[in-house]
């Protein structure tokens, strides 16, 4: 049940190896996903992948225009396409594919070493002799590590306080201070410490819950966990989407905060 | 048409978001009341303070967020 993740240290940071393989296989298969879909393009009746695009495109639109108005939320469409193809895609990785490796023999160049082995593994008796083995779950969503949730809603975070003081330093400064200047640390605990902290952790809860009931629900016999585990596995790709679509929003939200005068 | 479209979506949304928003604020509130307690020793007096201020964070935040979604 317990996995092993093998990581290597580097300039003071731990570095997560199945993690950093699949937050770039989730941008490899976002990139092919749109090449395919933006090929051979038409501006006449759209056909297959092409209607695929244009509806995310749309789909986008829709909720940045709930926020902003049409110029303004234009600018924003391909961040958002970008952020919700690449979570929706990350967040289904693990819900369709769940592949473990078990390790008995050391592999230093997979960063599991016989120091690992020994300090991780669990006994196991095979032909009468124990053997100590690790399991490393290779595949797996990248939005289920907390570190890339965090990384995604900083750079979210950091872009939108960078566009409002870009788009006009006096009114970034004052609207710390609205509606009124008592208000001042309300703001500050609000945009440095519960957005930074809510956005990424609702998308890391969701996914990695998802994650560990499957996990789990794989470890039991197939006769008592087949029903429950379609059933999860159904629930698990709508929350994948619904997650995938609140931080996009959330996202355009907060750049809204920031952006739209009229608050 | 558009907005029609999005509606159930957007209720989803914001039933993700307010709970995340308003547990996470009266935590925090509740953390460092605690953790000034601890420092100052004077159980239990800024821990209900920071709770109180984290239940008054989490709905001046939610406030903000439902603006947004019913900006009109």
């Amino acid at each position: 049940m317990e996995h092993y993740s093998p990581t290597f240290k580097a300039l003071g940071m731990t570095f997560d190896i199945p993690v950093m393989l699949m937050s770039v296989l989730a941008s490899i298969l976002v990139l092919i996903l749109v090449t395919i879909s933006t090929r051979n393009m038409t501006t006449g009746v759209p056909r297959g992948m092409q209607n695929f695009f244009e509806w995310v495109i749309d789909f986008v639109r829709g909720i940045a225009g709930q926020f902003m108005d049409a110029k303004t939320g234009t600018k924003f469409v391909t961040l958002g396409i970008t952020l919700f193809l690449y979570i929706f895609i990350s967040n289904q990785m693990g819900v369709l594919a769940n592949f473990n490796v078990t390790y008995t023999e050391p592999n230093p160049s997979l960063g599991i070493t016989q120091e690992v082995i020994n300090q991780h593994g669990h006994a196991v008796t095979h032909d009468g002799h124990t053997v100590k083995e690790v399991t490393v779950s290779w595949f797996k969503s990248p939005t289920a590590s907390p570190s890339v949730t965090f990384g995604l809603a900083l750079m979210v975070l950091l872009y939108a306080h960078y566009l409002g003081i870009k788009k006009s330093p006096g009114k970034y400064v004052k609207h710390w201070f609205e509606p009124s200047p008592a208000m001042f640390i309300l703001h500050v605990m609000e945009e440095f410490i519960i957005k930074p902290l809510t956005l990424p952790l609702r998308l890391f809860g969701n996914i990695f819950a998802g994650e560990v009931l499957i996990a789990f629900l794989l470890a039991g016999s197939a006769a008592a966990v087949s029903i429950p585990l379609v059933i999860w596995l159904g629930y698990s790709v709508f929350v994948g989407s619904i997650q995938a679509y609140i931080f996009t929003t959330l996202t355009l939200v907060y750049i809204s905060q920031k952006v739209v005068d009229d608050h | 048409m558009k907005q029609d479209q999005n509606r159930p979506l957007r209720a989803f949304a914001l039933v993700g978001t307010i709970g995340v928003e308003m547990a996470t604020s009266v935590i925090f509130g509740f953390w460092a009341g605690s953790a000034i307690d601890r420092w100052l020793k004077t159980e239990p007096w800024f821990m209900l303070i920071g709770l109180l201020f984290g239940l008054a964070l989490g709905v001046y935040g939610l406030y903000l967020l439902v603006k947004q979604f019913f900006g009109e």
